[in-house]
């Protein structure tokens, strides 16, 4: 069992980096009931963004005074694709029919992934980015937490912590939550819902660009399909933990990823079940721990919490 | 009577074409006289988007290359060869969809692809049904060319019309067992593979190998193509107290995997085939992949003295994309579609009027295109076009050139034709293939572990 805290902060890392993005389809379908499956690639380019600033900087800069500095470019490009992908891609169809913005954002995310594998230099392959220098910290003998993982670990709940102090308290942030909860009467008592729905896409993107950034420096390499594989892992987190709802999300995405690094592990030790571990079949698990929570709860872990809906 | 039966067959070759170019089906023919231009297309098929691009894109390349050399040199007067490519983005449906498209076009008379075994499973078939080579630089699956039951002894060739230039895993995953058992004394190997036709057929073989030689396989895992989170796996890999790692894969998982392998404590080499073998794997992680090994089924092209041409013309066409792993392989694959080329003048001659893809002198690696092979692929027949086909400008002037010529006795019958030299990769592929170690990121080179030559790559 000395294997079990490994395991598990594995899977919490994996599971905040799912959440983080999963924050990003979660504020977005709470306000215009809308899957952005572009989100994905909207990560893809937060992470490089962020290493367009990093080969611009001078070589030999420290990563602590160039890690500032590419969070910003990261945000700042993934920010400006999400606000253009809602202006111009899914607001001429707000109002049509359900299905025409859902295909939009899938022809998006193909296009934006060619874009970036045709435009941005050598980029047909991974791009590594950097990291940490130095060792793991280890914790204890069974324990050890990588420094790329450790950022992530730090990031993920500041991030939500400011998040959910914005929808709450400020001005800006209640008019999102009205908005989400009946964008008609919110118009009607004088909020700009485009401004809202447009400042829903901006957090969101600026969310990926953290997840994108960490990726980069948990795995040392970001490459043009990275948003696939993690765009569906996040929605999936999104509905688990109620889409809609934005510490669902977080929740969600963690118990995906604890889920996932258990069924690989342990699933197989179980007598008669050796076929049926591992990494072949983790995603198989995760899947099924989602059928059964959304046999139990429809509407996901923390679904039925309208009133945080953001 | 055997020149007699040539000069009717010329004829009505030349009869045939003559009736079917008249209704201008094949090519871009025209012209009318003889003299007239013919164009031939070769199809390439390969990953051209897609994490596997970057090598799809060289074997793209090279084929254009070949083509553009073949131009230059007039190797076929009157005939004009272009490529056409297809992107499979290395799924085996969009591979089977390409070659449905290929045998659609009449102008491809011979394709090169793809680069993934498991594509190839899906286009094998198509292709065989329409009589169309396709020969593959990149394909190391054995059942390709051996059928499924290689591994019981019974070889059989399931496609008259598949062929490749690149070795096959049994000696790929055999010579890696071999090299961690006897040179590396590993005893304890964890296995793992991405579940597709070429990982995971590779790393049975491996284990197979390992196995019969006496080494213990402590555990085998499977990730998913597209990851980047293998994390649970290396833990795995630790706790199993391997004392090496095998993977059957490619390099954009092998290289995170190995990384992580190494992150999670388990201080032990990652060994892989050629999937593994491209710069970008190295690149995955800082020092923690080094004293990984990969094997590779064919000598760097950029050390073989019969390939500095090669390496030398594809600097001068200022492609966007290296020729990488494959490009050698690539550019001799499309040479294979050429008639006779290897054969030096007077074999050429010789053997000019067999035209088809001659069957029952295969060696030991049944799909492996050798030299004679490739004279015998002059070039594929299909459907009613058959005729036309058959005949092209330069050839139907060869096959008159060469009865001229016997009449004057400049080949006296039966003369044993000129030793001609094989051509290196193939021969390469032959040996052993060689265990490369990335001894430093700094160099970012692949040095042969058994000559120290350095690999560098582009």
């Amino acid at each position: 069992m000395h294997e079990l805290p490994q395991t598990l902060v594995n899977g919490l890392t994996l599971g905040a980096l799912y959440g983080l993005i999963a924050i990003g389809y979660t504020m977005v379908y709470g306000i215009v009931q809308l899957i952005n499956f572009a989100h994905g690639e909207i990560f893809m380019i937060g992470g490089f963004g962020a290493l367009t600033i990093y080969l611009w900087l001078p070589s030999g800069t420290s990563l602590a005074l160039s890690l500032p500095l590419m969070l910003i470019g990261g945000i700042l490009a993934s920010v400006a694709i999400a606000t253009a992908a809602e202006r111009f891609a899914y607001r001429p169809l707000r109002g049509g029919p359900r299905l025409a913005p859902l295909i939009t954002a899938i022809g998006l995310s193909i296009a934006l992934q060619q874009a970036v594998w045709a435009f941005y230099p050598d980029a047909k392959k991974a791009r590594s980015f950097p990291q940490f220098e130095g060792s793991s910290f280890a914790i204890s003998d069974s324990l050890h937490i990588q420094r790329g993982d450790a950022f992530l670990l730090i990031a993920a709940p500041l991030c939500m912590l400011a998040l959910g102090l914005f929808v709450s308290k400020s001005r800006a942030g209640r008019a999102m939550q009205a908005t989400a909860q009946d964008p008609d009467t919110a118009k009607l008592m004088g909020i700009n819902t485009d401004r809202i729905i447009v400042m829903a896409f901006a957090i969101g993107g600026a969310f990926a660009a953290v997840a994108a950034l960490s990726h980069g420096l948990k795995y040392g390499q970001i490459n043009f399909e990275m948003g696939f594989i993690a765009g569906l892992k996040a929605f999936t987190a999104a509905v688990l933990g109620g889409i809609g709802n934005i510490y669902g999300a977080m929740l969600g995405g963690v118990v995906l990823g604890i889920a996932e690094a258990l069924a690989i592990k342990y699933i197989q030790d179980i007598p008669g079940m050796d076929q049926l571990g591992g990494g072949a079949w983790k995603d198989v698990w995760a899947f099924t721990l989602l059928i059964l929570v959304l046999l139990v709860r429809p509407q996901g872990l923390l679904g039925e919490r309208v009133a945080d809906r953001a | 009577m055997r020149q007699r039966s040539l000069l009717i067959l010329t004829t009505a070759i030349t009869a045939g074409a003559l009736t079917l170019s008249a209704c201008g089906s094949r090519g871009q023919t025209d012209s009318g006289d003889k003299n007239g231009k013919t164009t031939v297309v070769i199809g390439v098929d390969a990953p051209l988007t897609g994490s596997l691009s970057a090598l799809g894109q060289g074997i793209k390349n090279s084929v254009d290359l070949a083509a553009k050399v073949a131009n230059k040199q007039k190797e076929v007067p009157g005939v004009t060869f272009k490529i056409k490519s297809y992107d499979d983005q290395a799924v085996p449906s969009s591979g089977k969809q390409n070659a449905t498209s290929m045998v659609d076009e009449d102008a491809i008379l011979g394709t090169v692809g793809p680069l993934n075994s498991g594509v190839a499973q899906s286009m094998q078939g198509v292709f065989a049904k329409a009589d169309l080579a396709e020969v593959s630089p990149a394909n190391t699956n054995p059942a390709l060319s051996q059928g499924d039951a290689w591994a019981s002894g019974k070889k059989s060739r399931p496609f008259k019309t598949y062929f490749r230039t690149a070795t096959t895993d049994i000696i790929q995953g055999r010579f890696a067992a071999q090299y961690y058992y006897k040179d590396a004394k590993k005893r304890k190997v964890f296995v793992i593979d991405d579940k597709q036709t070429y990982g995971a057929g590779l790393a049975k073989i491996f284990a197979q190998e390992f196995k019969r030689l006496g080494g213990t396989v402590v555990g085998t895992d499977h990730l998913t193509v597209k990851e980047t989170d293998f994390s649970g796996i290396a833990g795995k890999v630790r706790s199993s107290g391997a004392d090496s790692v095998y993977f059957g894969g490619q390099y954009p998982e092998g290289g995170l995997l190995s990384d992580q392998i190494k992150q999670a404590g388990a201080q032990v080499p990652v060994m892989g085939g050629d999937g593994i073998y491209d710069p970008a794997f190295i690149k995955a992680s800082g020092t923690n992949n080094d004293g990984d090994l990969a094997t590779s089924v064919g000598y760097p092209v950029e050390d073989l003295p019969s390939a500095t041409t090669f390496v030398k013309n594809y600097a001068g066409q200022k492609y966007p994309d290296p020729y990488g792993a494959y490009g050698g392989y690539s550019y001799d694959a499309a040479w294979a579609h050429h008639p006779g080329r290897q054969g030096g003048r007077r074999r050429q001659r010789r053997q000019a009027p067999r035209r088809r893809p001659r069957q029952g002198h295969r060696g030991p690696e049944q799909g492996l295109l050798r030299r004679r092979d490739r004279q015998g692929l002059l070039r594929p027949v299909r459907g009613h076009h058959q005729q036309a086909a058959d005949r092209l400008p330069g050839e139907e002037r060869r096959l008159e050139g060469r009865e001229e010529r016997d009449l004057q006795g400049l080949v006296p019958p039966g003369a044993t034709p000129p030793p001609t030299q094989a051509t290196q990769p193939r021969e390469g592929a032959h040996q052993r293939p060689r265990a490369a170690s990335y001894p430093t990121r700094s160099s970012e080179a692949l040095r042969c572990t058994n000559c120290r030559k350095r690999w560098s790559t582009a």
